[in-house]
């Protein structure tokens, strides 16, 4: 009976230990984590706010895949193959349904969630003076930029959305609409340029000899990739802002100012000065080895005298390579995430998801090139017929060897996310000087180059001097080859003997003669044709660009300016009629006939 | 415990019931199933003798056409006898999986379990008619059928069992079977010690392949069905007498060549693919290599159903001249040599397009500085027939001369394949036949028929080649070079491309008569 007791006793006695212990323990295991960052410790210096924006662009290659589907396969050049699944048909024929995974907007949201946070402890931080205020300016303005970046394509997809500035936890928040009220495209537009517009705009500056730990700058090399190509041009996404919202003429000075980022590095001292962001005579050309012989077509990853090597170029130290691209992002065969581009273009250990639409196809076909072959080499260059099957091989040459297209190693998925390259910006400018009215300007932009258009004898071909008789061109090239208009259109493309000039704009050919075509009729010029320059504007941006993720907001943005869906609505069912899918096309131009139509349902 | 032992045991009946199988019908196996019906008894006695009833017991599914005991007294008591033929019939009923009579749409090739294949409609197998359909059990499905199902030959089968007619045709085709060792199918019995080889077991691993198969129709094939055509012995000599002057290899003397590629000829555009049947056969069909071929129903001789298509013994099957002798085109941009192997910065391969009709093509241009007099690019033509020719070429110039000249001169040559002479790095044709130098106008894209050719002066004999009225003559079925030659001007500054040489193609029309 006493021992029964006892038992029960303390029985008792240890369960009420117990129970305070486990009250008493709250504050003991209330210790911060040892392996973790707790979120108070995650804004302390300026390697932290350096992490920050390293996380953020980390991030940002998550939507890679999400950014080329979204703008290529809902636009008139990509077509899903048989591989593809109801949710990417849906996209190319415009019938998404309401459990889309593309059509999904909180994916952007969260990489914007995470830019707000970072700005709003940026902020904390230099109040607290733990970076500098340069640091600060640098940093806040990248991070708003990008932002900036994310809400463009929000709007282009989804037309109306939330715009958050808060560091939000969840995109759940988002749901309340009376909170946060979506916001009209133009005024979206008008939020992102005043968020950017005073705003820090250069580049990182270069870090001096510091490297490693001890390096504050964000201009660095990574793991072998040079840094300052992975943030991205606060003056290009600035310029594009202004080009939606309709401010061309504040658009073309962004465009302009980037486009001598060269020459005002350089003054003219190197090549540089003239090839950086100009697409020009001297790289990346429709070239044949041999003029004339179709065979000697150059078709190289390396050879930077050809127009593949945009794409396929696998070293970075060249500085041609340099003077094309401005914004892209590598994907690493050692490191995650993973290329996703291979996945959805590749026949080769990829799905194949995604190839090239008829339509794409023949509008290559439709062109002449200078020589007199009937079709645009580009398309022979994006396009690759590989195994029977037509590839989208911009992203892959990277992955493929250069000669036999095979998978240098299936296992290897190395690949770059180019966002940003010298044609995209100069048909940029191109399409902000057209609609500004200098159509002249334009066309030298896209076509022949502003030293051909304003030599004095263009549009009559240029006539080479003789012995007894002088050429058409007078050799004094002091008052022509330039545009002589208001700025930003001020153009320079002097290219002067006696007297000596090499201006900034001299070998500046336009992507049109780049790619070895025909000149566009001059007619463009002559008859100030507004519309059918823009016209040709996008259609150029087509046959350069197609499959870098441009398509669809090109063509929103000209039907928006136009009021005009019909633009796009034609463009998709020609495309659909192309691929034999005509019962989609007359669906999708019904859909597509009103403004509302363009957009995507916003769903969080 | 007990309760819930209780409550547990209570359950059990409603536990079982939940998948029970409630219909009757899945509780029995094919063979069950044919079992129970007196009227197949002959048919399961077949199957038992056969060991098909373990088949038919088994967990894999089948379907299965059971012809009734009536249907069955037509067979013939033979077949019963031998084992092997009578496994050969019962299989031709039997097929794996389960096809439904709502599976065809609205037919179906199924594959039994000899190997061939019969034709399932909603109704009818093979044309038989089903009686019973779709009697389903737990390993497949029953068709009752009024008729046997035969197995049919196949049509190369068939054409070796033919007796009395098409004789030259099946003797024909039976010549062009052939054998060949595959060393990795035979025995190795030993390997020599001498040269690590190993020694076969005579007569093993032995395949057999048939040459008019690979080139025109695998007619033994059970998976792909043609519609067939055999000659009788005069159709098949008219047939063969009609094309085989083009095919004349010697002269004086019994040419037992000429006849192989004439019957060849013949024979190769005798196959079409799918079935036809009679009732559908139209006034032409095209065959296989795509020759059209004109129907005379009434020619029908006698029709055979075979396993793979359908046979038609014909006494007459005229085949039009122009689609046997057809005309031969050299494309200008594929040339199997050159005058010299170091000017290749002088040739250039290119792409047009005919603005005229919109029509993309690609040629060869040879131009440019330093490009020796008389340049040619050669183009070895092989099995032209033997016959007189037209001659014709599209050369697109698209040089734009500036003063002086307006066009530049070029031609064509041919020789036998023997005739050139190398000295210096350079081929030196001897041309029998020579077209004379004919200017290219400037953007000329239509074609330009080349007249007036003479004989060359080293012309051997007796030759392949020689000029019958200014025309190219071929003397022999034989293969000759073409040389397409730019003008004897040397290049200089002031004469800059006045030597050039292009062409899209040439294209050669026999001439019938």
């Amino acid at each position: 009976m006493m021992k029964r007791f006892s038992y029960t006793t303390i029985n008792k006695i240890l369960l009420l230990v117990g129970l305070f212990s486990v009250l008493s323990c709250k504050k003991i295991l209330d210790v911060p984590p040892q392996s973790a960052v707790d979120i108070t410790q995650n804004y302390r210096d300026v390697y932290d706010a350096n992490a920050a924006v390293i996380g953020i662009y980390g991030k940002l290659l998550t939507i890679a895949d999400r950014y080329i589907v979204l703008n290529e396969l809902r636009a008139d050049l990509a077509s899903p193959t048989a591989n593809a699944d109801r949710y990417l048909q849906e996209l190319s024929n415009h019938n998404v349904s309401a459990d889309n995974p593309w059509a999904d907007a909180r994916p952007f949201y969260n990489i914007i969630l995470n830019c707000n946070d970072a700005m709003k402890n940026f902020d904390i931080m230099v109040q607290q003076s733990k970076m500098t205020r340069d640091e600060y300016r640098q940093r806040y303005a990248d991070v708003a930029a990008i932002r900036a970046w994310l809400y463009l394509q929000l709007g282009i997809h989804f037309g109306q959305v939330p715009y958050v500035t808060d560091p939000l936890e969840t995109t759940d928040a988002l749901k309340d609409e009376s909170k946060y009220p979506r916001l009209p495209f133009n005024d979206l537009l008008d939020k992102l340029i005043a968020s950017l517009k005073d705003q820090y705009l250069d580049a990182y500056p270069t870090s001096s000899s510091i490297t490693g730990a001890t390096n504050t700058s964000l201009n660095t090399t990574v793991d072998g990739y040079p840094t300052s190509f992975f943030f991205i041009n606060k003056r290009c996404i600035l310029g594009d802002l202004y080009l939606w919202r309709g401010r061309y003429t504040d658009a073309a000075a962004m465009y302009r100012y980037v486009t001598e980022t060269g020459y005002r590095n350089e003054g003219g001292a190197g090549n540089t000065s003239f090839w950086q962001y100009k697409p020009n005579y001297n790289n990346f050309n429709i070239v044949y080895s041999k003029a004339g012989d179709e065979r000697t077509l150059i078709d190289d990853n390396n050879n930077v005298a050809g127009w593949r090597a945009i794409f396929g170029s696998s070293s970075l130290s060249q500085t041609d390579v340099n003077s094309e691209w401005i914004w892209y992002l590598p994907f690493d065969k050692n490191f995650k995430p993973v290329n996703p581009f291979i996945d959805l273009f590749s026949n080769q250990s990829g799905r194949y998801l995604i190839t090239a639409s008829k339509l794409a196809l023949n509008n290559w076909n439709n062109q002449t090139q200078r020589n007199g072959f009937p079709y645009d080499a580009r398309g022979r260059l994006s396009v690759r017929t590989i195994n029977g099957q037509p590839v989208i091989a911009k992203q892959l040459y990277y992955y493929l060897d250069g000669t036999s297209l095979l998978p240098v190693n299936v296992l290897q998925r190395q690949g770059r996310w180019l966002l940003y390259r010298g044609a995209t910006l100069n048909l940029r400018f191109a399409e902000a000087a057209c609609r500004d009215s200098y159509v002249d300007v334009a066309y030298a932009l896209t076509n022949v180059g502003v030293s051909r258009v304003f030599d004095g004898a263009w549009p009559n071909p240029v006539v080479a001097a003789t012995s007894t008789a002088p050429g058409n061109v007078p050799t004094d090239k002091t008052n022509i080859q330039q545009t002589k208009k208001p700025a930003p259109y001020d153009l320079d493309g002097r290219n002067g003997d006696v007297p000596y000039y090499r201006a900034p704009w001299h070998r500046q050919i336009g992507s049109r003669s780049r790619a070895n075509l025909v000149d566009l009729p001059s007619t463009l010029v002559t008859g100030i044709d507004i519309t059918g320059m823009e016209n040709a504007i996008i259609d150029e941006a087509g046959l350069e660009t197609a499959y870098e993720g441009n398509r669809w907001g090109d063509l929103l943005r000209v039907a928006l300016r136009r009021n005009d869906p019909s633009y796009i609505a034609n463009k998709i069912s020609d495309k659909l009629n192309a691929d034999g899918n005509s019962g989609a096309a007359s669906a999708a131009k019904s859909k597509l006939s009103s403004v509302n139509g363009l957009y995507l349902p916003l769903k969080f | 415990m007990l309760l819930i032992t209780f409550g547990l045991s209570a359950c059990k009946k409603q536990w079982d019931n939940h998948n029970e199988i409630t219909d009757q019908q899945l509780n029995k196996t094919l063979m069950q199933q044919i079992q129970e019906n007196a009227n197949l008894s002959t048919f399961a006695g077949y199957l038992t003798k056969l060991g098909y009833d373990k088949v038919l017991s088994s967990s894999r599914t089948y379907t299965v056409w059971a012809p009734s005991n009536q249907a069955l007294q037509s067979v013939d008591p033979a077949v019963v006898a031998d084992t092997v033929k009578l496994r050969m019939f019962v299989a031709n009923h039997i097929a794996n999986q389960t096809f439904l009579t709502t599976a065809p749409q609205p037919s179906l090739r199924v594959r039994t379990l000899n190997g061939k294949n019969v034709t399932f409609t909603a109704t009818t197998v093979d044309d038989v008619a089903i009686t019973q359909a779709n009697q389903y059990v737990n390993n497949g499905v029953l068709h009752i059928i009024s008729q046997p199902l035969t197995p049919r030959l196949n049509i190369y089968d068939y054409i070796k069992s033919l007796t009395n007619v098409g004789g030259l045709q099946r003797d024909y085709l039976q010549r062009q079977d052939s054998t060949y060792v595959d060393t990795s199918r035979a025995t190795v019995s030993s390997i020599d010690p001498a040269t690590g080889k190993p020694i076969l077991v005579p007569n093993t691993g032995v395949i057999t392949r048939n040459r008019y198969f690979t080139r025109v129709a695998n007619l033994s094939a059970e998976d792909s069905t043609y519609t067939y055509f055999v000659l009788t012995d005069a159709a098949y000599n008219a047939e063969r007498n009609k094309v085989s002057r083009f095919f004349t290899t010697v002269t004086n003397s019994t040419d037992t060549t000429m006849n192989i590629l004439a019957a060849y000829n013949v024979l190769k555009d005798v196959a079409v693919r799918g079935i036809v049947k009679q009732a559908d056969l139209p006034a032409t069909l095209t065959s296989v290599n795509g020759v059209n071929i004109p129907i005379n129903k009434s020619a029908i001789v006698q029709t055979y159903n075979a396993s793979n298509g359908i046979v038609y013994v014909m006494s007459s099957l005229d085949f039009k001249l122009e689609d046997k002798i057809t005309p031969i085109v050299i494309e200008g941009e594929r040339p199997s040599f050159y005058a010299r192997t170091d000017r290749n910065s002088n040739i250039f391969i290119r792409s047009r397009q005919d603005p005229n009709n919109g029509q993309k093509f690609n040629d060869i241009m040879i131009r440019g500085a330093d490009l020796p007099a008389s340049f040619f690019a050669a183009y070895k033509l092989s099995n032209l027939y033997t016959c007189r020719y037209r001659v014709i070429w599209r050369a697109l110039n698209d040089i734009a001369f500036s003063s002086g000249a307006s066009d530049f001169q070029q031609r064509l040559t041919f020789g036998q394949l023997s005739a050139s002479t190398t000295s210096n790095g350079t081929i030196t044709p001897t041309p029998t036949v020579t077209y004379p130098y004919t200017g290219v106008g400037y953007l000329r894209y239509s074609e330009l028929e080349l007249t007036g050719a003479t004989l060359g002066s080293g012309a051997p004999t007796p030759g392949t080649l020689n000029v019958v009225n200014g025309m190219l003559n071929i003397t022999k079925y034989a293969s000759v070079n073409m040389y397409a030659q730019g003008s004897t001007i040397a290049y200089s500054s002031a004469n800059a491309d006045r030597n050039a040489m292009t062409l899209d193609y040439v294209k050669l029309i026999p001439i019938l008569q």
